[in-house]
This record gives structure tokens, C-alpha cells and sequence, in this order.
């Protein structure tokens, strides 16, 4: 534990000094304060314009910053052979990927919490009020950015940044849209079809149970099981993600 | 230094060249733009592409809404697809009331399809059947639009009673049912208005409605025939009846 600890603490440290990271947090920034400026022009919903923002924000760049700055971690430490350094020594390379996939959900989670603290400002600047499914609307988007962090990790671990990046996004957009392709399928599809997308529904990470903005929004009921059951599913699939990159990073060779 | 000054003084010029060049595409990009309304996909499709963030979508559209009846406000274009994007708009947010109740009146009252703003306000009130904004605004167009006191009662006196309904509400269904010659209906209303405003004005204004409206009522029945203001009429259960689709 204490092996894995050292290495997401490494990792958290590398990743919060890489620019990417603070240029994000910029633009989360930007975002935001251009909900206030802009508030004057919604005609009446302002305070929609500005929750809405705000938390299309804070998932729309935690995603991109873990397919950005997750896709070059493992790569650039086999590449620069600095994963010599720690696997030469007595850590397993499951710990290996563990730290890592901890140390750069502990980088996303802080700018997560920064831009949070943003848009809570900027409501309140704003008048409007600050109701808990917001909060509860950011825990969820932070569990759909640590499901994108397991998946950049397993990717990162047989394949190059740029496809990483590149396999990820495809799979976050299939994520967005697996229940649609589903009923699609269902509607218009023949068997083989049906079964098929079935088989990706289950296998495709399910974005849309981390999707509380509508309700965070519009004050709908939301209920506290919802969200464990969503907390649980987050686990469920980035513990097999990490599995299969272990797998995957356990036969890897390094020369 | 020289070489700097050169420099500068192209940087200058390739800044003004690129301001006049961006002039010169201003029209063109107009035409785009007006295009990119016309060609705009239905609220489904959108939402598809929006791939989990149609609120954000929707936002950005209704930025767009904005801009499009500002536009046709001073002048520069028609209003011919304004009911396009505000459908789109609450296709994507079914939620967004405000959409509903700018949308409906512009569409009642600027492009003069009442029918049209009746039904955009029905899907909100399917979207949202516990807004009573969106019952009153269906009153006031039957009363501004259409003249049909009854209706405009009817759903005023729906609103009044809904969650959080404003006073204004039963104000409106009680001054309603007068013009409409539901003289008996409005002074229970008032009545009602009378007892359960907090506000002294408003329960003054209530008291002098009903002289007036029983003074009128014994000028046209002077043996005294008519009916004492019932404490409840029996209309808003027939709008209850009538709007089962809600």
C-alpha cells in the first residue's frame, strides 16, 4: 500500500506540474466568468445558463484533461525508461498502475474541486441559489472522469498518446450513446444486431448514470441511492479496466 | 532597432489587412449564419450529438433565440423559424420554462399563430405540469389573443391554485370571469382573493370589485333573482375534465 501510495503521490505531483493542467483550470475559469458576463444576454435564464455551464464545464474539460494528460504518463516513463527506475525495484506492476491511475484521479479530482468552487462563486454572484444535487451533479462527473482515467491507463499500457487519446474520446462518445444504439437496435435492427449491441451496451462504460446536470439544473428529485449505485458501477468498472491493464502491462517487455 | 521597427510596422499592416479582410467575409458569414438556423436538425438529432450535454446545447441555442428575435426586432430578418428553435430548445431541456413562455408569446403574438403558441405551451405544461407560470401564461393569451374570457378563467383559475402560484393568479381569474359575464364566478373569486391575500391593498381592491360587481348584478336583476355568490364554482373542475391531456 505504501508502495502504491509513493508512486500516485509521484504521480499527482507530475501531473499538477504539468501546464496542461493549469491551462484547463484557465479555461474551466474563462468558462465560467463568461456565464456572468454573458448572463445579461439569456433573457431570464441566467441562473439555468450559468448551472449549466458550470457543470458542462467542469466534466467537459475533467475529461479532457484525463484523456490529455493520462494518455502521456505511462508512455513518457517507458519511453524516457524511468519506469525502469520503480519496477526494477520489489513493486509488483499492478501497483505499478494502481499508483498511477490514483495519482492522476488525485490531479483531476483538485481541479475539479478548484472549478467547483468557481461555479459555486459565480452562482452566487449570480443570486441563484446553490442546491445539493449541484454538488451531487459534480461528485457524479468526477466518477465519470475516474472511469475515463481507467481507461486511458488501459490503453496507455499497449498503445501510443495519440491513439490513447483517440480510443478514449471514441469511447467516451459510445459511452454518451449506448442506450440510444440500443434502442435503436431494438427498433430497427435484426437479431444479430440486437444481440450485438446489447453485448457493447454491457461492455461500453454507461456515461449516462454519471449524468445528474439536468436535475442539478432544474432542482428535479434525485435520490442519495442513485448515487451510490453509481459510486459502486464507477469502482465496478474501473477495477476491471485496471485488471485487464494489468494483464495486458504484466507480458509487456521493455527493452 | 531598425530591423525591429520594420517589423512592427508589418505586424501593423498585417493586422489591418486582416481587419479588412475580415470585413470583407462579414456578409458571408451573416449568410452562414442565418443558414446555420435554416438547416438547424430536429431536437431528437440534436440531442444525440449533444451526447449527454443538451442542457449545455440547448443554452447555446437559446443564446442563438435570443440573438434571432433581437435581429428580427431591429429589422433584419424574419421570425419564419423561431418556432423551429424553440422547439429544438425544449426538445433538448424539456424543463426550461422560460423557453415555453418567451417562445409562446412570440409565437402568439409577434407571428400571430395563436394556435401554434397554445400547443408549444400544452408541451410545456406536459413537461412540466406543476408550473403554474405556464397555466397562466395559457390564460393570458386566451384573454389577450383570443378574448375568450371563459377559457382565459379557466386556466387562470387552474394556475391560482397550483404549487406556488403567485396571487396575481386568482386576480386575473376573478377580473376575467367579470368581462366574461360570469359576474357570480367573480365575485367568488374576489371573495376568495379577499380572504387569502396578505396584502391590505389587494384585499381593498378585492372588497371594491365585489360592490361593484353586486351593484352591477342587482341593476340587471332588480327582484333579486340571482344567486348569492357560491363560495366555489363548479368550473374548475370542468377544466380539470377538459385538460386530461395534462
Amino acid at each position: 500500500m505504501t508502495k502504491v501510495y509513493s508512486i500516485a503521490l509521484n504521480t499527482f505531483r507530475e501531473s499538477i506540474r504539468q501546464k496542461l493542467l493549469c491551462v484547463s483550470l484557465v479555461f474551466g475559469g474563462i468558462f465560467l466568468a463568461s456565464t456572468y458576463v454573458l448572463s445579461p444576454l439569456a433573457v431570464g435564464a441566467r441562473e439555468k445558463i450559468m448551472t449549466d455551464v458550470g457543470l458542462a464545464a467542469i466534466s467537459i474539460l475533467g475529461v479532457l484533461t484525463a484523456v490529455l494528460v493520462g494518455s502521456t504518463l505511462v508512455h513518457k516513463e517507458v519511453e524516457k525508461r524511468a519506469v525502469f527506475m520503480v519496477l526494477t525495484r520489489p513493486v509488483p506492476r499492478y501497483q505499478y498502475l494502481l499508483g498511477k491511475f490514483a495519482g492522476i484521479v488525485a490531479a483531476i479530482v483538485l481541479m475539479i474541486t478548484v472549478m467547483a468552487g468557481l461555479m459555486a462563486a459565480t452562482v452566487a454572484l449570480g443570486r441563484g441559489f446553490l442546491r445539493p444535487a449541484m454538488f451531487a451533479a459534480v461528485y457524479l462527473s468526477t466518477l465519470e472522469v475516474a472511469v475515463i482515467c481507467a481507461v486511458v491507463i488501459f490503453f496507455s499500457t499497449f498503445t501510443t498518446p495519440i491513439l490513447t487519446s483517440f480510443f478514449t474520446l471514441c469511447l467516451f462518445a459510445a459511452g454518451s450513446l449506448s442506450n440510444d444504439l440500443r434502442v435503436f437496435a431494438e427498433k430497427f435492427g435484426g437479431s444479430f444486431m440486437k444481440i450485438a449491441m446489447e453485448v457493447f451496451y454491457y461492455i461500453l462504460p454507461n456515461l449516462r448514470v454519471f449524468n445528474l446536470r439536468h436535475e442539478a439544473v432544474h432542482d428535479l428529485h434525485f435520490s442519495i441511492s442513485d448515487l451510490f449505485m453509481a459510486t459502486v458501477y464507477a469502482a465496478a468498472y474501473c477495477s476491471v479496466l485496471l485488471f485487464f491493464a494489468h494483464l495486458v502491462f504484466r507480458r509487456r517487455e521493455f527493452s | 532597432m531598425k530591423r525591429r521597427t520594420i517589423e512592427i510596422v508589418i505586424a501593423l499592416l498585417l493586422l489591418l489587412f486582416l481587419y479588412y479582410s475580415a470585413l470583407s467575409v462579414e456578409d458571408l458569414s451573416q449568410k452562414k449564419h442565418r443558414l446555420e438556423v435554416l438547416y438547424l436538425p430536429s431536437g431528437r438529432f440534436v440531442k444525440q450529438i449533444a451526447l449527454g450535454y443538451r442542457n449545455l446545447a440547448a443554452d447555446i441555442l437559446w443564446f442563438r433565440t435570443v440573438q434571432y428575435y433581437g435581429s428580427y426586432r431591429m429589422g433584419e430578418n424574419e421570425l419564419a423559424l423561431f418556432n423551429h428553435l424553440v422547439d429544438v430548445i425544449t426538445d433538448l431541456d424539456p424543463q426550461f420554462v422560460f423557453a415555453y413562455l418567451f417562445g409562446a408569446l412570440i409565437i402568439a403574438e409577434d407571428l400571430g399563430y395563436f394556435k401554434e403558441g397554445i400547443r408549444f405551451l400544452e408541451k410545456g405544461i406536459r413537461n412540466n405540469p406543476n408550473d403554474w407560470w405556464l397555466m397562466f401564461e395559457m390564460g393570458f393569451l386566451y384573454y389577450v389573443d383570443a378574448r375568450d374570457y371563459t377559457e382565459a378563467m379557466r386556466y387562470f383559475d387552474r394556475a391560482s391554485r397550483m404549487p406556488g402560484a403567485d396571487g396575481i393568479a386568482a386576480r386575473f381569474a376573478a377580473f376575467v370571469a367579470a368581462k366574461g359575464g360570469h359576474a357570480e364566478t367573480s365575485i367568488a373569486m374576489w371573495e376568495e382573493v379577499a380572504r387569502t391575500s396578505e396584502n391590505p391593498h389587494i384585499r381593498d381592491l378585492a372588497e371594491r370589485y365585489i360592490e361593484k360587481l353586486n351593484g352591477e348584478l342587482d341593476a340587471t336583476d332588480p327582484v333579486g333573482e340571482h344567486e348569492p355568490a357560491k363560495q366555489k364554482t363548479d368550473l374548475p373542475r370542468q377544466a380539470d375534465q377538459d385538460s386530461s391531456v395534462y
